[in-house]
């Protein structure tokens, strides 16, 4: 860089302006084809490749010393570190079976114990049923 | 050489004056330009805790999201991202003449930059306004009209949209008002030496705005538009 | 420590007192207005100081409340503002400002041979933010309290307390930009101000560990900030962001809140660390053993913080695969640490070994944040935490780590660079019993209450079974134990000001910069510029290295 290149290098500018424009055209345009779940991608696509143009010509980062490269990278990859972890709860809790296979069900505490003929006969039954049902709901909560 | 911009070392003609504690000039620019960028660092991941919240609501409530989306005018979006991307330009402009010791250039830039910025929250203030209008401003328990399904992600959505994009246009009043303060120096042919420092500075944070914008546009008017069905992610 | 009792009794010579940072101006405006960083560090240790007290008075309270298994002190909701009380006001203006606040802003420029901080009104701003947050909290505790516990989960913090959420919220989102500009500060300094031959690999551990805090203060209380303006509004503003009523979900608040807050819990330990570094090798004579592996340790467990948020969140309706990741990955941070705490013992081995006061405090750190360390480990284990998860179990393990480990080590550096920040020695004899005592005191307080959350009785209670009584009426009698053993150094320090003997430049005969210059220093810290041509801590060669 010596003083002769002082006054060039305007030009990449309005290059630079010039790809932004496109991208931006190129975005909403891409946005109202149906593409399903790629409509986000393209759009984060195009968003990154205009971040990346701004970030190493508008703000020199292209020129800039090692120390500035880490800081940016620094910024991204800890950004990411918090979506991907915080979207790793999200996406995986779907996975866990809400109620356990049928051959993997305990035996429930009446199966185990089942009533005395006497308990049966004091409280009736149709009593002893109803009790039944209602320790099956329970363990479905469970 | 022109093929990428690079800035020109400042050639200082004379010094300027360095502060105490700094051994040289070099060391001071050094230090305050690392300064900016640990700075936006810090920034990131401020907008990044927002843009976390919209990427797990917008992961459970797709369809909710979908039509929330397209209530936003799109073209209002549109003609705003073109003009703070045209800012972004005038400021980098502005940089530059600030190297090469153009001091008057700068000052017409940095105004050029404010203005497009007014522009944009003009811009920002209506869309703000007509959202009042039709009654989908989810704040301070005003009447929320929504004929669709999901109120509820609905009024996230909204919420949502007035959080980040009213800390966006809060930064973007910041940097006008710090942009302001350097034209007087300018037009006093302050920056005849290529004493850019200032500028370079606050054009690293007028930049940094733009980029969250670049992502804000697509995030909240565009991904959705062409959606009919769940996105089958 | 011969050398240090000489200094003690000789009397001191009638020289006229040469300019330094203390005696340059007198005025209240020379203070306020400072950009002296080693004044900054002084008003620093002035407000941490105020609410240290203050926190501690509300553990006070409500440890004595805790003596017995019925309410009859205080009631519920005064209870529950008491607990949220100190845990606001230790961690944010205390644990996470202490350290790096007083002994970082004094030291980091000293030791890396420069004048001041890279932006030295930014480190006045940091000051200025760090009380202006204080005073908000003030107005809260006067005004009536806050009850969400130092959390603020949502839905509780943004719809139904109805306490002071709103100002408590400010003076923390204030205090956060004070912790971002104070990293800030540290990096870049670290970064550009270092002096000639004054490499990465010579700067001592205290400038390393400092670096790892700032790359977390900077990286993870942005997100904090973020947090809590979100739940400002949906409070103030009644926009629904984590509201259940509207499809919004707490854990998504929950997650947010501990990127930041797990990673803080590192912005406390980690200066700790530095100064413990300090303390092992100038006690000992010797070169810390295995030194880019501690400097190295730090940044590790500085990255390592950041991914292991999620154990806080097992028992909340985490995915549970989402929970193992986080589990593994919460063991890793046992490593690095491991590393810090085998490498300090092998630093005393075989070393010149004085057991001065900062020392006492360093061994002190040494046993308690191994313990505090290794049940950590205890609740990152999935199965077990789903035990003890909100048991005094948890409290007992970041008591341990917090306060035998980072109250520890601040004090032992505050007693270790008490002679250049203030020119004056601390009376040894005092210094050594109240070490003792803190000691004793802290393990009355948290060792029964390990085996109280080991019995279920789970946090954040007043009232309590009768059966855990004898345990809880140990633990209050270590707390006043411990009250009064914090009162002592406070009150001979500050009598030291005035009677204490005067300091000599280097009194522990220690190596670095800051004991190469005058105590306490001129006000740029240095007559000119030093020169670095001497690695870290060259005591003579460590023994272990000498083997090989």
């Amino acid at each position: 860089m010596s003083n002769a290149d002082e006054h060039t290098g305007l030009g990449a500018y309005f290059l630079v302006y010039g790809a932004l424009m496109v991208g931006l055209l190129a975005t909403v345009a891409v946005s109202y084809v149906p593409l399903g779940s790629w409509n986000l991608v393209v759009a984060l696509a195009i968003a990154f490749t205009k971040a990346i143009l701004v970030v190493l010509i508008f703000m020199h980062v292209l020129n800039s010393p090692r120390l500035t490269w880490i800081a940016v990278s620094a910024g991204v990859i800890w950004l990411a570190i918090m979506l991907s972890l915080m979207m790793a709860d999200y996406m995986t809790r779907s996975w866990l079976p809400t109620r356990a296979p049928a051959d993997m069900a305990l035996p429930s505490y009446r199966e185990l114990v089942p009533l005395s003929d006497q308990a049966i006969q004091a409280h009736g039954h149709g009593a002893g049923e109803a009790s039944q049902d209602k320790e099956a709901a329970h363990d479905s909560e469970e | 050489m022109s093929t990428t911009a690079t800035l020109p070392s400042a050639t200082a003609k004379r010094t300027p004056v360095v502060a105490h504690h700094f051994d040289d000039w070099d060391q001071q620019y050094d230090a305050c330009v690392l300064g900016m960028w640990t700075f936006l660092v810090t920034e990131v991941m401020f907008f990044g805790g927002a843009i976390g919240v919209y990427m797990i609501y917008r992961w459970q409530y797709p369809m909710a999201f979908a039509h929330a989306s397209n209530e936003l005018d799109v073209w209002l979006g549109t003609f705003n991202t073109f003009i703070l991307l045209t800012s972004s330009l005038t400021v980098a402009l502005g940089v530059r003449y600030a190297h090469t010791g153009e001091s008057r250039k700068v000052g017409w830039m940095l105004i050029g930059t404010i203005f497009l910025g007014a522009i944009f929250l003009g811009i920002k203030a209506y869309e703000y306004y007509t959202k009042f209008h039709h009654n989908i401003a989810p704040l301070l328990d005003l009447p929320f009209d929504w004929g669709g399904a999901d109120p509820g992600p609905t009024k996230i959505f909204f919420g949502l949209y007035f959080g980040m994009t009213g800390i966006h246009a809060l930064h973007m009043i910041i940097g006008v008002v710090l942009m302001a303060m350097f034209i007087p120096a300018a037009f006093r042919n302050e920056y005849r030496d290529g004493n850019s420092l200032g500028v370079e500075v606050i054009g690293l944070y007028w930049h940094f705005v733009d980029l969250v914008w670049i992502f804000l546009f697509p995030l909240l008017y565009l991904v959705d538009r062409a959606i009919t069905a769940p996105p089958a992610l | 420590m011969s050398a240090v009792l000489e200094h003690e009794t000789a009397p001191a010579p009638i020289v006229r007192e040469p300019k330094n940072y203390l005696n340059v101006a007198w005025t209240v405006r020379s203070w306020l207005l400072t950009v002296d960083h080693k004044r900054i560090g002084l008003l620093y240790l002035a407000g941490i100081t105020f609410f240290f007290l203050l926190g501690g008075a509300a553990a006070g309270i409500f440890r004595l409340e805790l003596m017995t298994p019925q309410s009859d002190l205080v009631e519920s909701e005064t209870y529950n503002k008491l607990f949220t009380l100190h845990g606001i006001i230790m961690i944010f203006f205390f644990l996470v400002p202490g350290i790096p606040g007083v002994l970082g802003n004094f030291l980091i420029p000293i030791m890396i041979g420069a004048r001041d901080m890279a932006f030295p009104k930014l480190n006045l701003m940091s000051w200025y933010l760090f009380m202006i947050g204080g005073i908000f909290t003030l107005y809260v505790t006067v005004a009536g309290g806050v009850d969400t516990g130092w959390t603020f989960y949502t839905p509780y913090s943004s719809t139904y307390s109805n306490t002071y959420v709103m100002a408590t919220a400010v003076g923390i989102f204030i205090t956060g930009f004070s912790s971002i500009l104070t990293g800030l500060n540290f990096i870049v300094t670290v970064h550009k101000m270092r002096c000639p031959g004054m490499t990465w690999f010579r700067l001592p551990l205290f400038v390393w560990s400092n670096y790892a805090t700032a790359l977390i203060m900077v990286l993870g209380t942005p997100v904090l900030a973020i947090t809590i303006l979100l739940v400002a509004l949906e409070r103030g503003l009644k926009i629904g962001i984590f509201d259940p009523r509207l499809g919004g979900d707490p854990v998504l608040f929950q997650h947010l809140f501990w990127f930041y807050s797990h990673p803080a819990v590192y912005i406390m330990v980690l200066p700790a660390m530095g100064v413990i570094s300090e303390l092992v090798a100038a006690f000992s004579r010797n070169r810390v053993f295995g030194y880019k592996l501690v400097a190295f340790a730090s940044l590790a467990i500085a990255v390592l913080g950041f991914l292991v948020w999620g154990h806080h969140m097992f028992v909340s309706g985490q995915s549970l695969y989402a929970g193992m990741v986080f589990s593994v990955l919460s063991m890793l941070i046992a490593i690095p640490s491991a590393i810090k705490v085998f490498n300090w013992t092998l630093t005393l081995w075989r070393g010149e070994v004085t057991f001065n006061t900062p020392l006492l405090y360093a061994m002190g750190f040494l046993g308690l944040f191994t313990i505090g360390g290794l049940t950590g480990l205890f609740l990152a284990t999935l199965g077990i935490d789903v035990h003890v998860h909100d048991t005094y179990f948890v409290v007992a393990h970041f008591h341990y780590v917090m306060v035998g480990g980072t109250v520890m080590a601040y004090l032992g550096g505050i007693h270790y660079w008490w002679p250049k920040m203030t020119g004056k020695m601390y009376p040894e004899g005092w210094a050594r019993f109240s070490a003792v005592l803190v000691f004793v005191g802290f393990n009355l307080t948290f060792f029964p209450q390990f085996i109280l959350g080991y019995l279920g009785m789970p946090r954040r209670y007043h009232v309590y079974d009768e059966g855990f009584q004898v345990l809880n009426v140990m633990s209050t009698a270590g707390a006043s134990i411990l009250g009064i053993a914090y009162l002592f150094p406070i009150t001979y320090l500050i009598w030291s000001l005035k009677y204490g003997a005067k300091a000599p430049a280097n009194p522990w005969n220690a190596v670095g910069l800051e004991w190469m210059t005058s105590s306490p220093p001129p006000t740029e810290n240095f007559i000119e510029t030093p020169v670095v041509d001497f690695e870290a801590y060259e005591y003579h060669r460590h023994p272990a290295e000498r083997h090989g």
